[in-house]
């Protein structure tokens, strides 16, 4: 199926470039996320300020660490369809160092967000006592610490290899990035429970969910997909990629957000169900939070925002292949990304007569924003830093090729 | 059953490429009655030949919402009105239940059912076929063949063996089945 032996290679893609209006927008999110956060801090409204902080950087922090389990994915089902588009998630993953610096900040805010971290609270709850072995700031610390260096180190190794093999060429790379990626994902499958579980599961610290990780990895699949298939639907449009990138990726990039819609909706559901199904007040207390307090209405549009609206508009095969209309759903679905988790981490603040009560989260989404803005920007500078495509992977005629 | 026609041309091609621009030019050329039997399936086929999208995603759209009534209907009725029981103080429409069902009688309604609408489509909406046992250049191979039937609108039994020849395809020759079976 290679033309390859017919045609010659399209004339290789100089180093891509990110419009400036992108750049612009970034820095504008940024000094809007600073100024809300700002205000927040400044007025006094720590548990506001902090909540909105933790939304915004695991927004990020999702984004870059799926970067590298994307890699190790498509690196071990040899998704050759992606090569073309392989620098995006390896620029995603320098998000990794700056912005898992600010996520290990959420622990200077542990007294605002984590009821677990009062040592008073703890002394006189027999549940979070029993817990506290694995419930205090120097366990958060060194776990959520060494998993975040584990995501660094290896979105090092791969990317590295990657510059290997633009230098060197050969099959070696290829190979050495699989053993990587099947070693990563097993890490990946335990650091991400356990970030999951100190910086989202543990604002309850009284409730627990079994699909809770499986639930966070679904998220980081869903948007990170939905990611590259704004900066692929952009690069088409641009013009950049010409004859490297083409609608064929674009589709097959789309069935992945597709897919993962439609994963997400079977794993909330699930979630939902084992808990309503046994009834216990233990665990039915998540929703009964989230349908109290004014926060119904909430929960209630994020099955449209982050599945049906999606799935629906994803269905037809030229909403994969049309970038304009690829990039649009990839949107909404990030907006529906920072929507749950404002429905996750806003009904978890304050307890009993202090719970929060249900607003529109402003601050929340300058936060998001902000963090998004900053994630742009260095996504944007390891985009351009190296060869628009990798040109040496022995893998690339297949790709150019490809046909869907 | 695969219509096939007793006339046309045969002629085959050693690269999927070869066979992929060949199908361009064919389908440029006017030709309505041809087809390539190819030992896999070539990307982009549907395309250089010129055929139109399947309408059989319609069709899994459709059974796929007749399997969301059906299981919910069936639920419904059964649960709701027909033998209502109590478990674990539920109510009787308790609409979480359902969904496990509704999503399976769905994707079961949809792809069985689609299987099988392709498969008897594949049969009646197909242009007619070279009678099978004289298609001997290695079609299950490595060998990309073209067949023009006799009954395109354009037939012109000279004139195809001519084109067919200039599109640079390998061993063409007319196919007449009374006459083999003549000589």
């Amino acid at each position: 199926m290679s033309h390859a032996h017919h045609n010659e290679l399209p004339a290789a893609p100089a180093r891509l470039s990110v419009p400036g209006i992108v750049q612009g927008l970034a820095i504008a999110f940024v000094l809007i996320g600073g100024a809300a956060l700002g205000w927040a801090f400044a007025g006094g409204h720590a548990q506001l300020a902090w909540s909105a902080y933790l939304i915004g950087s695991f927004f990020a922090l999702g984004l870059g660490v799926f970067g590298a389990a994307w890699l190790a994915i498509l690196y071990l089902a040899r998704g050759n369809w992606s090569v073309t588009m392989r620098r995006i998630p390896e620029a995603m993953t320098a998000w990794l160092l700056p912005g898992g610096v600010l996520t290990m900040a959420v622990g200077l805010g542990a007294h605002s967000l984590y009821h677990w971290s009062h040592a008073d609270v703890v002394a006189k709850d027999a549940l979070l006592t029993h817990k506290a072995p694995f419930l205090n700031m120097t366990m958060f610390t060194a776990l959520v610490g060494a998993s975040l260096l584990l995501w660094v180190v290896f979105s090092a190794l791969l990317t590295g290899t990657s510059r290997r093999q633009d230098r060197e060429g050969g099959i070696g790379a290829s190979r050495t990035s699989r053993t990587l990626s099947a070693i990563f994902l097993v890490v990946f499958a335990f650091t991400i429970s356990i970030v999951s579980f100190y910086l989202l599961l543990s604002l309850d610290a009284h409730w627990f969910s079994t699909m809770f990780a499986v639930l966070v990895f679904t998220d980081v699949v869903q948007t990170g997909t939905a990611f590259v298939a704004v900066v692929a639907g952009l690069l088409v449009m641009g013009g950049q990629l010409k004859g490297f990138l083409n609608e064929n990726h674009l589709h097959s990039l789309g069935k992945m957000v597709f897919a993962s819609t439609g994963f997400w909706a079977y794993i909330y559901f699930c979630q939902h169900m084992l808990i309503w199904y046994a009834n216990l007040p233990e665990e039915t207390v998540y929703f009964m939070k989230r349908a109290g307090n004014g926060w119904l209405p909430y929960l209630l549009i994020l099955p449209l925002l982050k599945f049906v609206v999606p799935f629906l508009f994803l269905l037809p095969r030229d909403a994969k292949r049309q970038p304009k209309r690829l990039v649009a759903l990839s949107l909404v679905i990030l907006f529906a990304q920072f929507w749950e988790l404002y429905v996750m981490v806003g009904p978890a603040m304050g307890h009993g007569a202090e719970a929060a009560h249900a607003h529109l989260p402003v601050v929340e989404l300058a936060a998001t924003l902000g963090f998004t803005g900053l994630f742009v920007l260095v996504f944007a500078w390891a985009l351009v830093r190296h060869d628009a495509v990798p040109l040496k992977d022995p893998a690339l005629a297949e790709c150019l090729d490809y046909h869907c | 059953m695969t219509p096939t026609s007793n006339k046309g041309v045969l002629g085959h091609f050693c690269e999927p490429a070869d066979a992929l621009a060949a199908a361009a030019k064919v389908r440029d050329a006017g030709w309505k009655h041809f087809d390539f039997l190819t030992p896999f399936p070539i990307h982009g086929m549907e395309e250089a030949m010129g055929q139109k999208r399947s309408w059989i995603p319609w069709v899994t759209l459709v059974l796929a919402l007749c399997g969301i009534l059906f299981a919910q209907g069936l639920q419904n009725y059964v649960m709701v009105f027909d033998w209502p029981m109590n478990f674990g103080g539920k109510p009787h429409a308790a609409w979480p239940s359902y969904i496990p069902i509704t999503f399976e009688a769905m994707v079961f309604w949809a792809a069985l059912g689609s299987a099988l609408v392709a498969i008897v489509a594949g049969k009646i909406d197909t242009i007619p076929q070279p009678p099978p046992m004289l298609v001997k250049t290695g079609a299950t191979v490595d060998r990309f063949v073209l067949w023009i039937s006799a009954t395109d609108p354009k037939w012109n039994a000279a004139e195809a063996e001519a084109f067919v020849k200039s599109l640079g395809a390998h061993g063409v020759r007319l196919v007449d089945v009374k006459e083999e079976a003549d000589a």
